[in-house]
């Protein structure tokens, strides 16, 4: 019962924590009075396009690694390559909206194909729709890698959703510290750039693949999508917490049959749900931000399991799974 | 009393105690120097068994410290239960458990604050642990059986359907987030583990 005064006076403080940081960025800002919406705005507009080279820190629970960036406009399309520098080498290389992963064997897996991208090419997580979830508020100013950033943090209006904090470059709107926060304070996940050096122009062999022998080359687009129309169901989740769209209704997803997407424009849960023969494990689990829910429902004399995946809290996911319908 | 006061601050130490019993330890270790000193010395006792990287390791202390832990009781006898030197053991454990995968036929919902190893080694429970090859690598992932009737087989099938499942959704999830790829670093916890959706 007291947790929820602390959590109030926790309220209260960055309440007035934000009129405060509001009136500092407003005052860098040539006296404009700087909203958290037009910061976060401003970050989809020019941080897509921004020229750079880095080298960020992904905390995941107890897990660490260090990733090298480079990301850039290259002939009017965002290209990026990214290499991870711990444990075996493994690259992630964005060709506008073709993206492949190199595997440290030099095995290139085509991820997405422009043709038919899961989320075509849709910018993710318009105000409006982040709205119905999350209080935007301006965090203030910080200084992270060595250069001055804006804060700004989105405030679940609701317990179904973890809150989230990104402090964008003062001068390219890039993220350079993104963290996805439990209520009690706890960090689940963090990007965090250790070393962020924006440029006027990124070379084209910057792009090129670090691993030997990796020749990136377009893959079958049946290939790329990896969906199968067997054991089609149909069903539905009678509760969604606010804001949560599937996003085959949406069109940016192809229609899924064991498999379905939300997003809120930020998070996104994952719902599976299979015919079975037997129960075989039930539960929860739980990895870094990702946590994982396994329950059971018998329709029509069949047991059905159903399975949700994501960045939400483990009471939301559960909720989630029982409220899957059968139709 | 005193042995109440010593088990409540061991139990704070090691952050275990709830909103009720912290309002009466502080207000207890307000009025009691006594026990503030107490505090103080667990606090070094603590320090020194973990290996010591005190802010101030380069003075000297022992002396005093062995003085002080000479004439203290021994810490054994203090709390029966004595939280913060189980984790002293448990912290072993803990540090060479990557992936733990724990299936069972029924298992139950962790709690919010689960991830603790220790505090589900108390309970009855299946456990397979396989010590990552690479520290950087694994997930923690964990559940719990209550019947123990699983075989390995089934766990194995198991936890390659999870990661499998967290693989596809940290994909997913990534390929949603827009245009930079920095969501795939979270692919990569799930990789070796999840089974190769199709060779070249």
């Amino acid at each position: 019962m007291k947790r929820w005064w602390i959590v109030l006076a926790l309220g209260v403080m960055s309440w007035v924590g934000n009129v405060w940081g509001q009136e500092n960025a407003a005052v860098e800002r040539n006296n404009q009075s700087v909203t958290a919406e037009a910061l976060y705005e401003a970050m989809l507009e020019h941080a897509p396009s921004a020229n750079y080279q880095g080298i960020f820190t992904h905390q995941s629970g107890n897990h660490m690694q260090s990733v090298e960036i480079v990301h850039g406009v290259h002939n009017g399309e965002i290209w990026e390559r990214m290499l991870h520098l711990d444990g075996a080498t493994r690259e992630i290389l964005r060709r506008g909206e073709d993206l492949y992963c190199v595997h440290s064997d030099a095995r290139v897996e085509q991820l997405q194909h422009q043709n038919n991208s899961l989320f075509g090419s849709k910018k993710p997580g318009a105000i409006r729709q982040l709205s119905k979830g999350y209080r935007f508020s301006v965090l203030g100013q910080q200084r992270v890698a060595g250069r001055l950033v804006v804060g700004l943090q989105l405030t679940p209006k609701d317990g179904t959703r973890h809150f989230y904090q990104m402090w964008l470059d003062a001068q390219t709107y890039v993220p350079l510290r993104t963290e996805l926060i439990e209520k009690t304070g706890k960090v689940l996940e963090r990007y965090q750039f250790n070393f962020f050096n924006p440029v006027a122009e990124v070379k084209a062999d910057q792009f090129e693949p670090r691993t030997n022998g990796a020749k990136l080359a377009q893959a079958e687009e049946s290939e790329v999508l990896k969906t199968t129309a067997d054991d089609v169901l149909e069903w539905r989740l009678n509760w969604v917490p606010a804001g949560f769209v599937d996003q085959a209704v949406e069109g940016y997803a192809p229609k899924l049959s064991a498999r379905r997407i939300y997003s809120d424009g930020i998070v996104m849960f994952s719902v599976y749900v299979e015919q079975v023969d037997e129960i075989k494990d039930e539960g929860s689990a739980q990895s870094g931000p990702t946590v994982l829910s396994v329950q059971h429902k018998q329709w029509h004399g069949q047991q059905h399991r159903i399975t949700v995946v994501g960045e939400i809290p483990l009471a939301t996911a559960q909720r989630i799974g029982q409220s899957v319908e059968l139709l | 009393m005193k042995d109440i006061q010593n088990e409540s601050l061991s139990a704070l130490m090691d952050g275990e105690v709830d909103e009720l019993a912290l309002h009466r330890v502080l207000k207890d270790m307000e009025k009691d120097t006594e026990m503030r000193a107490q505090w103080a010395r667990f606090h070094v006792a603590q320090d020194i068994m973990k290996g010591g990287d005190a802010e101030y390791a380069h003075i000297d202390l022992s002396k005093g410290v062995m003085d002080a832990i000479a004439a203290e009781q021994p810490i054994a006898q203090i709390p029966q239960k004595k939280p913060w030197l189980k984790s002293l053991a448990g912290l072993s454990v803990a540090a060479s458990v990557t992936v733990a995968v724990v299936l069972g036929a029924r298992f139950n919902p962790l709690t919010q604050d689960q991830g603790s190893n220790q505090q589900l080694a108390t309970k009855p429970v299946v456990e397979i642990v396989t010590p990552g090859d690479d520290p950087f690598r694994g997930p923690a992932m964990v559940a719990q059986s209550a019947n123990g009737e699983v075989d390995e087989r089934q766990l194995q099938e198991a936890q390659e359907r999870l990661n499998s499942y967290l693989k596809q959704h940290a994909q997913d999830s990534a390929l949603g987030q827009g245009r930079t790829a920095m969501p795939f670093a979270r692919v990569v916890n799930f990789e070796k583990a999840a089974p190769q959706v199709k060779g070249e």
